[in-house]
């Protein structure tokens, strides 16, 4: 759990008509289980890395690991790792981790996206903020531009339309990267969602962010804050089943391109 | 005695004891740093406590109330932690240059350290060596317009600077230190004469120590400090040689240590128009680089008796001395120091290395020997904020003649023949009778006791003759010196290989000249066809300047680099004359004589000689950076390093004509060879300080040093680039400041072959005292994978060139860390690697398995056996005497092979038995080796080919000079190898000129124990594109002493 300023953060949203990811869940090979708390899911307790088809469930709902690459391997390939921000060796002096997370975090890797479920069937729920930063490649602090990458939230309500919203990551201190806090807008927090979608993009020094193309897409994420919101309907009930049962379903890759 | 069966019996017994006792209790000398950073750079983190580092061109204060608060609260910190370790000798306390304590410590001592968050590094000390004119006019400073002149004359160069030297002490009684001039405006002591310099500036605060030898009467206004440090030397209980003082007085040159701290001292700063006498044969005059300067001798190096030397007498220069003088001389008032004693080739943690981080954030300019074990890659103190100096020839000398009796003169090098006409004899018919073949070639090239031989030479046959030497074998000096033995009235040295043709001047203990192959060919012809009457005579010594000698060029004892610590970082930065350099050394006396200076019965001579050594060039720079801080008293010694560096010009071509060893490339001569009066007025300079070091040492992977964030080495702000792989393209990013009189615009170019090399801007603006900052984009067209190229970026604005080296090398599409050591027994991990191309990236990963121990014995080789690797390689080949082969096979995938031994692992179990380690082939070939002093040897090889090998381990001494037992640690990991649920995973798909994440985890191993793995990673076609090794110890492993190479003991100069 960290507690950090809070942030003044630039958010897009935008509504998509067809959601762009779908994913089924594969292999849940959560490390261990952690008692719930109240929709706040903070990674405690977890340790090692995660691979393709992977999860977590934590505070009553589904977290998954997976990579966005076609032909990926289920229990594999290498998407992310839980990371204790105390612990400077977990963290490889080739990379940039942020540095002022006093707990463990997972660090989403690779390009790598988290897919979000309740493990109630067909609860749905409210995603109202979380704690990010970015985590760099390379050891160079100077070459991180001021926006150094976005997180993108893809939403999917229970009839199939999606909502975006999209959170700036700042570049690195003096002392590295760090963990800030999140609130989602209004608009967005009204939205209830049957399952979400979180991925990074990487940024360039003229302001052009990229996904899914250069392994760089990386970011650490903490105190993801959910609130459950009762009275789903049968058929979306139907649905969110179909969507936790796990066969690895068809996908599709996109180059995500947005200008700031 | 001769024992009796049971006496013999109980002392077996009781060595076995020894044995048994000696692996944990002994104490051992270690430096440990503490979190906090020490006075010289601390800028006022802590509330309360205000910041302490000096401002720019300020001294640092002692007496300061903020300095004394930070001061205190540093002392609080250090006692807190040797409380904790309450039985251990502190033989040093620290808290300018360095936050910590030197102590004598047991492992159990250690471990407690290791445990408390408040130290940041405990690190086992290493003995370092010391790295064995005219060169101002050479320098062209005493033109008119050279930076003499623009400092007021020679009369006025270095005024009111003070030079720290570093070194094995001082010879007071040279008058390159005397501060008083005669009716000649000469240097003198003689109290008759004028006063010539003032009162030491009022910010002076060193003593002058006195001891064996040396009284507060021998300190002036010259030589302003003198002090000694053997507090680390004595905690190691060596015998010291009757030859050495206890006290600032340098020691006798009779073993061939001393005297070398004179010579560094008069080179920097020696006072100018000292007549020069060697043997009796009067040379002109001398003076140092900065005549006007003070100076300060800090002696740290110690002679003292090594059975493993020939003549007995080692010298070293402990670290845990090394930091108290330089912590010393920062609290003195140096602006300078001079360090021409060896140093780390692979770490800037090292604690020596730390504390001149430190000495360079209080504005204290500091000169290094790179070292002169080249021209292999083996450049040494390899820290960004040092001045690391190479050694380059000049073209001025003394030569000799010698008059032979039928007319003819050769001539050659000399700087003291003067022998009267006397009979010729040459060694080979000179020997005592019965020597055997061996020792009848030994008695040619005149080698005798000082090569541990004995005496060859027959008193009888060769008293009052000229003694010809055939070159080879041992030392130049060791022939000069078996010929004194004898009663030689002087000696010739003849070349007798085309091969090894070079002649020089050497600190010869009786008249010398050393002549060529065709000039030795004349004379043995002469010789021979004179059977018994042949006669001839040395004289007219006299100093040449010789246009037909190429200079500079840089020697081939050079060390070079690319710098093995970190390739994005130039080493050397520079040359400088390092070869026949004439200046102050220490005479050869009796142990009499000696015991009359202790004694204060005799006044000694003072003695000069021409040595060579990058030793000799270092206090050629540390002179040069005197004068220009005297030019600018603001500039930080980066700028000054910058200076020297962006006017250098290039040396001339050596002897080596294709490879990375070449004296011309940057590996050799870093920026090129220094050009003082360029320097004075540079036009920009590439600066720097704490905060950019700091960002360097956490983008290197030192965690404890990122308070700044962290920078990739090669965006450093250096005056010289390099980059050690460009995957694709590279943006590398510098920032010059204009300190020339006026605004100017600065316009780039830029070379370098097999890239595209673009400067964005490429035109710079700058007012004066302006900073600006630019980008090299370096994009690799037509380089060859792993070959370095050489390249240059200049500046100018029409009157200043500013010109700095570029080097840049494109190597394997992927790019992992070497070695990973840890030592938790569960870990997850994730790594960055640079991916070169787009698709899937795989990985073979094997271990982790644990590193067996095997216990062996090795007998010591005999002297003069395994000095070299060639001779080490013909050792092995046959395990001839003195090496124990320890076969091994190397599977088809085999991932790695290790192989250590260490000085604990050994029957003395404190260092004392040096041991080396050699694999050969099944060809016979050396693939691997590790020849470092000591026995912490270490050799890993990443994916070795499969088929059988011989590991041979060298007995090169042994402490009870008979033999040693020894454990060694080896491992062979191949993917079947699985252990401790260690696991390498890898993303789906890796980009071009991209970076990936790796994992790479384990779990549950038992303490107490060491293990290997090994990730190998393969590029598109399956085919290994990197090697990484891990090593995880999880029984908290004590720290080793940085390995530091062994020389051999006969070497040729």
């Amino acid at each position: 759990m960290i507690r950090t300023l809070k942030r003044q953060v630039h958010r897009t949203a935008e509504r998509t008509s067809s959601h762009q990811f779908l994913c089924a869940v594969a292999l849940c090979a959560a490390a261990a289980i952690v008692p719930a708390q109240a929709g706040t899911i903070d990674f405690e307790g977890y340790f090692g890395p995660a691979v393709h088809g992977s999860g977590v469930q934590s505070g009553g709902y589904d977290l998954n690991f997976l990579s966005n690459v076609p032909g990926a391997v289920v229990g594999e390939d290498f998407v992310g790792s839980f990371l204790d921000g105390l612990d400077r060796e977990s963290c490889d002096a080739s990379l940039s981790c942020p540095v002022n997370n006093a707990s463990t975090y997972y660090g989403a890797l690779n390009d790598s996206f988290i897919t979000i479920s309740s493990n109630t069937e067909a609860r749905r729920f409210a995603i109202n903020g979380f704690d990010a930063s970015f985590i760099g490649s390379t050891a160079n602090l100077a070459s991180y531009p001021a926006v150094s990458g976005l997180i993108r939230i893809l939403g999917i309500r229970a009839d199939q339309s999606s909502v975006v919203e999209t959170y700036q990551l700042a570049g690195p201190s003096a002392a590295g990267f760090n963990f800030a806090q999140y609130t989602t807008t209004a608009a967005f927090r009204s939205n209830a969602f049957v399952e979400a979608y979180l991925f990074g993009f990487t940024c360039n020094d003229i302001g052009s962010c990229t996904a899914f193309t250069s392994d760089r897409g990386q970011f650490g994420i903490d105190n993801i804050d959910l609130t459950a919101i009762p009275e789903p309907s049968s058929f979306l009930l139907f649905g969110v089943g179909m969507l936790g049962l796990g066969a690895v379903a068809r996908r599709r890759r996109t180059s995500l391109r947005t200008s700031l | 005695m001769k024992l009796s069966p049971v006496s013999a019996a109980i002392l077996l017994l009781l060595s076995s004891l020894t044995l048994a006792a000696h692996a944990d209790d002994i104490r051992r000398p270690y430096i440990i740093q503490l979190t906090d950073k020490p006075i010289a750079s601390y800028t006022g983190e802590i509330s309360g406590l205000n910041a302490t580092q000096p401002a720019p061109g300020q001294r640092l204060d002692l007496a300061s109330g903020d300095v004394q608060l930070y001061n205190n609260y540093l002392g609080q910190k250090q006692a807190t932690v040797q409380a904790s370790i309450a039985n251990a000798p502190i033989t040093y306390n620290y808290s300018v240059v360095l936050n910590g304590f030197a102590a004598m410590l047991t492992d159990a001592e250690v471990r407690a350290l290791q445990l408390r968050s408040d130290v940041a590094a405990i690190s086992a000390d290493a003995p370092r060596q010391l790295l064995t004119s005219y060169t101002p006019a050479f320098l062209g400073l005493d033109k008119p317009n050279g930076l003499w002149s623009k400092l007021g004359g020679k009369a006025n160069a270095g005024e009111n600077i003070i030079i720290g030297v570093v070194d094995s002490g001082v010879w007071p009684e040279n008058p390159a230190f005397a501060d008083r001039v005669d009716s000649n405006g000469k240097p003198t002591f003689d109290n008759s004469g004028t006063l010539a310099y003032n009162a030491p500036p009022a910010a002076w605060k060193g003593t002058c120590q006195t001891g064996q030898g040396f009284t507060t009467a021998h300190c002036n206004n010259k030589l302003i400090g003198a002090q000694y440090f053997d507090a680390q030397y004595l905690s190691q209980s060596k015998t010291t040689d009757w030859t050495d003082f206890r006290s600032p007085r340098d020691s006798l040159s009779n073993a061939g240590w001393g005297g070398h701290g004179t010579h560094t001292s008069s080179t920097a700063g020696g006072n100018a128009d000292v007549d020069v006498t060697v043997s009796n044969v009067g040379l002109g005059a001398v003076s140092g680089i900065a005549p006007r300067a003070r100076l300060a001798m800090y002696k740290v190096c110690w002679s003292f008796h090594d059975a493993a030397q020939a003549n007995g007498v080692a010298n070293s220069c402990f670290g845990g001395d090394s930091v108290a003088a330089i912590e010393k001389a920062i609290l003195d008032g140096v602006h300078v120091i001079n360090f021409s004693i060896g140093g780390s080739r692979d770490s800037i943690t090292d604690p020596v290395e730390v504390a001149f981080m430190n000495a360079s954030n209080a504005g204290v300019f500091v000169a290094a020997s790179a070292g002169n074990s080249g021209p292999a890659t083996t450049v040494a103190h390899v820290s960004p904020w040092i001045t690391t100096v190479a050694a380059s020839t000049h073209n001025r000398s003394y030569i000799g003649d010698a008059n032979l009796g039928n007319g003819a003169v050769l001539t050659g090098p000399s700087n003291n023949a003067r022998t009267a006409q006397t009979a010729l004899i040459h060694a080979s018919q000179a020997g005592v009778s019965g020597l055997d073949a061996v020792k009848q070639g030994q008695l040619a090239q005149c080698q005798g006791t000082a090569d541990g031989v004995g005496a060859l030479l027959d008193p009888a046959k060769v008293s009052g003759k000229l003694l010809v030497c055939d070159r080879g074998g041992n030392f130049l000096i060791n022939k000069s010196a078996s010929a004194k033995e004898a009663g030689a009235a002087g000696v010739i040295i003849a070349n007798v290989s085309l091969a090894n043709n070079s002649t020089s001047v050497q600190p010869h203990a009786i008249s010398t000249v050393h002549i060529a192959v065709a000039e030795g060919t004349t004379l043995k012809n002469y010789m021979d066809a004179n059977p018994g009457t042949a006669v001839a005579a040395l004289g007219n010594v006299r100093s040449v300047t010789n246009p037909a000698v190429p200079a500079p060029v840089i020697t081939s004892f050079s060390s070079r680099g690319p710098n093995m610590f970190d390739a994005n970082l130039l080493k050397p930065d520079l040359t400088a004359p390092g070869a026949d350099i004439l200046a102050g050394l220490t005479p050869s006396l009796t142990q009499g004589q000696h015991n009359d200076i202790v004694n204060g019965t005799l006044v000694p001579p003072a003695a000069w000689a021409a040595i060579q050594g990058t030793s000799m060039s270092s206090p050629h720079v540390a002179g040069l950076a005197a004068l220009l801080r005297q030019q600018y008293p603001s500039w930080t010694p980066a700028a000054i390093k910058s200076a020297l560096m962006t006017t250098g010009y290039n040396t001339l071509p050596d002897a080596i004509a294709s490879g990375n060893t070449r004296g011309i490339l940057p590996f050799a001569q870093g920026a090129g060879h220094v050009n003082p009066n360029g320097a004075s007025d540079p036009g920009l300079v590439y600066d720097a300080t704490q905060a950019d070091y700091m960002k360097y040492m956490c983008g290197v992977g030192i965690s404890s040093k990122c308070a700044f964030g962290q920078i990739p080495a090669y965006n450093l702000n250096m005056p010289s680039i390099s980059v050690s792989n460009v995957l694709g393209s590279v943006v590398v990013t510098r920032s010059v400041t204009n300190v020339g009189s006026a605004a100017a615009t600065y316009n780039a170019s830029i070379a370098v072959p097999g890239y595209t090399a673009v400067v964005n801007p490429p035109s710079l603006d700058l007012a004066v005292g302006q900073t600006k900052s630019f980008t090299v984009t370096l994009t690799r067209t037509s380089a060859p994978n792993d070959a370095w190229q050489f390249g240059s970026l200049t500046w100018t604005d029409g009157s200043h060139v500013v010109r700095s080296p570029v080097l840049a090398r494109s190597g394997n599409p992927l790019i992992a860390p070497a070695l990973i050591k840890s030592t938790r027994t569960s870990l997850s991990k994730v790594i960055s690697v640079t991916t070169g191309f787009t698709g899937k990236m795989n990985t073979i990963y094997g271990g982790l398995k644990e590193i067996e121990r095997n216990a062996h014995n090795v007998a010591q080789a005999p002297a003069g056996t395994v000095e070299t690797v060639a001779q080490m390689t013909t050792v092995c080949k046959v395990a001839g005497p003195g090496v124990r082969i320890v076969p091994f096979t190397v599977p088809a995938a085999t991932l790695l092979a290790q192989f250590e031994l260490f000085n604990r692992d050994t029957s003395s179990g404190n260092g004392a038995d040096d041991l080396d380690m050699l694999v050969l082939n099944s060809a016979g070939t050396v693939v691997a080796g590790s020849t470092n002093q000591r026995s912490n040897e270490e050799i890993r090889m990443p994916a070795p080919a499969a088929g059988d090998y011989r590991l041979c381990v060298i007995g090169y001494t042994a402490a009870n000079g008979a033999s040693t037992d020894f454990t060694l640690s080896s491992a062979v990991v191949s993917s079947a190898d699985r252990g401790g649920n260690f696991r390498i995973l890898v993303p789906s798909k890796v980009y071009a000129g991209s970076t990936a994440s790796v994992s790479a985890s384990w779990s549950g191993l038992p303490t107490g124990k060491r293990y290997a793995g090994a990730m190998q990673l393969l590029d598109l076609a399956g085919r290994p594109a990197s090697n990484t090794a891990f090593l995880v110890e999880t029984n908290n492993p004590i720290p080793l002493s940085e390995p530091v190479q062994r020389t051999p003991r006969l070497e040729e100069y």
